[in-house]
Parts: structure tokens; sequence; C-alpha cells
């Protein structure tokens, strides 16, 4: 044992008959009462936080918190599925429009020809009567941010693809024009009103379903045959719509 | 046992509550014993809680005065910490002594550092109590190498703290310490060495000094 091992072996030695001197009987009598009285008290003791639900039933809080939790995902999850396409102007068109924004902030995201999709898919829900007047207004937006993307070189495939679509949205908005005005559900608007929505199966009869009113179904359509995707085809034009 | 492998301290011979039970029969009586006052204890019983108090009061006590060296703190911690156990009953998930012990102590470590940090200070000792057994001169003495000795231990980590405490005050072995702290007895070891050498360093340097 060195000099330094002995000094720290006095100074461990000094410390614990220091700290095993037992605690004085008053102390002790103080500290034996104080738990007695927590043991006794129903307010000291350890008590299981439960939450009473109907029935005399009675859910510990973890359990709830845990189920809350887990209800809350499932929500979220069924919320985010049943709004990935919801179209413009239902109330869960926000989550697609968060999808779509996510997607065009990702890395290597190709925003005109996302932006493009996009439009087609409004296109689509408009063809489709889907809040026709809140899709177009939303295919435009989208047309007009794609051009904003779209190369300079205007003789790309995305280019051809923006055209065609901007005819099948005039086409779209021609229509809309002709039918007789009824108020649509806009994005971010409250809930719709019953007469509001031609797709709600009221007294507004749909353009293009079996009972389509005009005697001219393609009047103002697509000017090319194959802009517009084929007679028949529920898609605005031939671009993936992909969604 | 302590530290048979190093220079320091022997185990004292007896334990900190009563004698240790002699055959293999008592043992099991004694491990019996501490198990139904646990249940007991869960229920809320007095009688269970008084077992406990009895068997590990005085390790307690020793923790928290090796601890903060001030005697009327160590006897506000031990009282806090018995009031805490009597509140969180249901996370004790065992019966035998060491993991009952090491759920003790678990909560006395932690009423130390709240007792420090609502005085914010750092084992500044100011000894209020009546020292038992020891003639006068020996205990001033004693006394100031174990306050010199807490100053000291203000440097280390509260781990290492804890594991000094539970080495060369109450005793226990590398694999109890390692029990009770959740740790490897490699790793124990290791912070034991590392705390007593910076000790050594310390208190070398305060002694030239």
């Amino acid at each position: 044992m060195n000099g330094s091992d002995a000094t720290l072996a006095s100074y461990l030695i000094a410390w614990r008959e220091d700290s095993l001197r037992p605690p004085l009987p008053q102390a002790r009598e103080r500290a034996r009462n104080a738990m007695r009285a927590a043991a006794a008290s129903p307010v000291g003791r350890y008590r299981v936080r439960a939450l009473s639900l109907p029935f005399g039933v009675r859910l510990r809080r973890a359990h709830a918190l845990f189920a809350g939790a887990a209800a809350a995902v499932i929500g979220g999850v069924i919320v985010g599925l049943l709004g990935w396409n919801a179209p413009a102007g239902s109330p869960l068109y926000g989550v697609r429009a968060a999808r779509q924004s996510i997607q065009l902030v990702l890395p290597g995201a190709e925003r005109a020809a996302l932006h493009l999709q996009y439009a087609e898919a409004s296109l689509l829900d408009a063809h489709n009567d889907t809040n026709a007047i809140a899709s177009i207004a939303n295919a435009r937006t989208e047309l007009d941010a794609a051009q904003r993307d779209l190369p300079a070189d205007r003789s790309t495939p995305l280019w051809t693809r923006w055209e065609r679509d901007e005819s099948e949205l005039a086409t779209e908005e021609t229509e809309q024009e002709q039918e007789p005005r009824a108020p649509a559900i806009l994005p971010g608007s409250a809930s719709p009103s019953p007469h509001s929505s031609r797709d709600d199966g009221g007294a507004i009869a749909s353009p293009r379903g079996s009972d389509h009113a005009s005697p001219e179904p393609n009047e103002g359509r697509s000017p090319s045959p194959g802009a517009s995707g084929g007679e028949g085809s529920p898609r605005p034009s031939g671009g993936p719509v992909g969604e | 046992m302590p530290p048979a492998d190093t220079p320091y301290p022997a185990a004292s011979p007896e334990r900190l509550i009563g004698d240790e039970p002699d055959g293999v029969g008592e043992i099991l009586a004694e491990t019996n014993r501490l198990a139904q006052a646990v249940r007991a204890a869960r229920r809320a019983e007095e009688a269970g809680w008084d077992v406990l108090f009895e068997r590990f009061h005085a390790d307690v006590h020793a923790y928290a005065l090796a601890r903060l060296g001030d005697w009327s703190s160590a006897e506000d911690v031990t009282q806090e910490t018995f009031v805490a156990a009597v509140r969180s009953i249901r996370s004790l998930r065992e019966e035998r002594e060491p993991a009952v012990q090491a759920w003790f102590l678990h909560i006395c470590k932690h009423k130390v550092m709240d007792h420090v940090r609502r005085k914010g200070r750092r084992d500044r000792t100011v000894d209020l109590g009546v020292p038992v057994a020891l003639d006068p001169a020996q205990l001033t003495e004693t006394k100031l190498r174990a306050d010199d000795m807490r100053a000291a231990m203000a440097d280390l980590t509260e781990d290492q703290r804890d594991i000094l405490i539970r080495r060369f005050v109450l005793d226990q072995s590398l694999e109890e310490v390692a029990a009770g702290t959740r740790r490897t007895v490699g790793a124990v070891k290791s912070m034991q060495h590392r705390a007593l050498a910076a000790l050594e360093k310390i208190l070398v340097a305060r002694r030239a000094a």
C-alpha cells in the first residue's frame, strides 16, 4: 500500500464510520409514524388511476391513454386513406392537398409532371361531375403551376401533355358554363348545401349520365379525339393520372 | 462483501440490522417473512410496512448520511424515502431481499438528489446531530475526514457516488451492486476504479495544499 492508497483508505474508513452512525431514536420514530400515516391514508397510498365508464366499467388511466392513442392512430390512418384522392371541395380534400404538397417537395420530384398529374386527376373529377366547379378551379391552378415549372423547350412531351390538358380544361369550362348554374362546393367551404352538389342524387340531373340532358354530348369537348382519350373514356386525357 | 480486491476498508462483520440468519432454514424463513411483508405492504397493512421499516431503515439512513453528511437532512430524506415507498409500492415487482433493498435505495438516491437540488448546494455538511459511541477526539478527526471525503465526492458523477456508497458504506458485493444498479459486474468495477482514482487525486492534492 503506498502513501496515497493509505490516505484514501483512511478517508474511506472515516467516511464509512461517520455514515454508519445510527439515527436518533426520535427521528426514527418520526419516520415510522410518517410512513404509517401515509400507509393509512387513502390519499397517501398508491392508487390506480382509473376512469369510470358507463355500466360500472373502470378503466386504468394508462390503458385508457393507450386505447386513446391507438384509436387516434387508427382514425388518422382511416382519414388518410379516405382523403387520399378526395375530390376538390370535399371535406377530406385537405388530406389530398397535403399529400400533393408533400410529393412536390420531396427530393427528386418532377414538379411539372406532378402538377400535370394533379390537374388531370381534377379534370377527371370534373368529367365525372364530382364537385365539378371546384375540380375545374383546382385543375386550372395546377395547370398554371405546371406551366411555370415546364422546361423552356416546348418540344418536350410534357408540353404536349399540358396543351392537351389545357384543351380538356377549356372543354370542361365551356360545358360548365352551358349547364344550369348551381352553387358549387369550393375548396375550403363549409358543409355543402343540400342542393349544391350534382353528384348527391338530388334534383339536378347529371349532364353525362344515361339521362344526359344535352342533345349533343360531345359539343364543345376536346378539339381532337386523341386529346380526350376517346369517347366514353372517363379520363380527360391520355396522360397518366395514376393516383 | 466489500472490496476484498482493494486495500480499502474491510467489511464489517455485522449487518446493519440484526444478525445474519445461520442456517438454510433460517434464510428461507427470513426470505418468506420479507415476501409476506411486501405482500402485506401492498395491501397497505401496517404490519407489513413495519417489517420493511425495521429491515431497511438503517440502510436508507446510512445511504442518505453518506451522501449528505448532514444529520438532519439525512433524517428528512430517510422519512421522505419511506413515505414515497408507500406511495409507489405497486412499482415493486419482486419480493427478494436484494431487490427490495435496491428498490428502497433507488428511491433514496432520488430523494437525496431532490434534496440537494432543493437546497442548492453540493454536499456541504453541517452536522446538527449528536454523535453516538465515539470519543470526541476520534469523532472530530473522523468527522473532518468524512466531510473532506464528501466534498471530494462532489466532483464525481451521481452514479459513481452511488456505487461508492453501496460498496464502502453498505458493504455490498460487486454482484449486489451490479444487480441493484442494473449494470454488469465489469461496469461496476470499472466505475469504482475510476471513482477511487479521481478521489485519490483530489484528496492527495488537498492534503498537499
